[in-house]
């Protein structure tokens, strides 16, 4: 992982760990879209990305006042805090399914569906939702969070070469499900 | 080693732009890009292909609500020392607690031997130790 040697967030860390509202406010206006957009993506869920990213600034709070700059660099904490929630709450959705099993989805074509084939960008929520979940991780840490292959690769616990696989595998399935798009 | 399997294993992975794929890769793909030009820009495009279909997701933007709730719980800066003497009972590591005692014999102190002055004084000094109390609690 990126040490903290060249952290572009260090002096605002230093700054809102002393409370400075104008730090607090450039803080939420240059991380919380990140961290909002993470969780949406790995999630599927408005309600649930807006209190895994109030969660994850909350922890923030709390370790600024003695953030200690070279052990990461901030973001990278930042994105480990909210994908640890995320996958607390994927975990959690798990353990419910397969308690109750959902009840058997009509595969018949629904009236409203071919309105869905024509919006690309609810195609490719659905199709990223679709995803295993490691392969959407990987989708989403790499191209959305735009972090390098180091960066995702130890923030997923992975070998970049497992990273690579999971990211060739997932854009694969993506591009399969998605193909009809550029028919 | 970057031959064509590679480029395409690298694209199908890493998306239709170099610049985003590992550092230790680009030089020579950008290489291969040179030496193979029709190859490697057919790879790219296909992956480049994606890359858009994936970019025309939507944004979650976040809403003003979350954005206060999130400030609101943010650190607060401490209020300055006033005084002189609020600097000293910091500086010297005296606790709220005998700030309080301190005060609170300030205040019966002034309430007895006020009963014949009137009680305006007695009324002042308890302002200044509760506006005391209040420095001394944000710097503990």
């Amino acid at each position: 992982m990126t040490t903290g040697g060249s952290d572009p967030d260090q002096e605002l860390i230093a700054r809102v760990g002393r409370g400075d509202p104008a730090a607090i406010q450039a803080l939420v206006a240059r991380k919380l879209p990140r961290m909002l957009q993470l969780a949406h993506r790995l999630l599927n869920d408005a309600a649930e990305a807006e209190d895994v990213a109030q969660e994850a600034f909350l922890r923030a709070w709390k370790q600024a006042p003695t953030w200690q700059p070279g052990a990461a660099r901030f973001d990278t904490w930042l994105h480990r805090v909210a994908l640890n929630l995320c996958y607390d709450r994927l975990r959690r959705r798990r353990e419910v399914a397969m308690a109750e099993p959902p009840e058997q989805v009509d595969p018949a074509p629904a009236a409203d569906r071919g309105l869905l084939a024509r919006d690309t960008g609810l195609r490719v929520t659905a199709a990223l939702a679709a995803l295993p979940d490691r392969q959407r991780e990987a989708v989403v840490l790499c191209h959305y969070q735009e972090l390098t292959n180091i960066d995702a690769a130890a923030l997923m616990g992975v070998t970049v070469d497992a990273l690579e696989s999971l990211l060739a595998r997932g854009r694969r399935a993506l591009r399969a499900a998605l193909a009809d798009l550029r028919e | 080693m970057m031959n064509l399997d590679r480029f395409q294993t690298l694209a199908d992975a890493f998306g239709g732009s170099i610049t985003r794929w590992p550092v230790d890769v680009q030089d020579a793909a950008f290489a291969f890009m040179a030496a193979s030009p029709d190859a490697a820009a057919q790879a790219l495009a296909r992956a480049r292909d994606l890359d858009e279909d994936l970019d025309a997701a939507g944004r979650l933007s976040p809403g003003v609500a979350l954005r206060q709730r999130i400030i609101d719980a943010a650190p607060k800066a401490r209020r300055p020392l006033r005084t002189p003497f609020q600097r000293w009972l910091a500086s010297a590591g005296v606790g709220a607690g005998l700030a309080a005692a301190t005060a609170a014999g300030l205040i019966a102190g002034v309430n007895l031997s006020a009963a014949s002055a009137g009680g305006d004084a007695a009324l002042l000094l308890a302002a200044y130790s509760t506006d005391l109390l209040d420095g001394e609690g944000d710097a503990s």
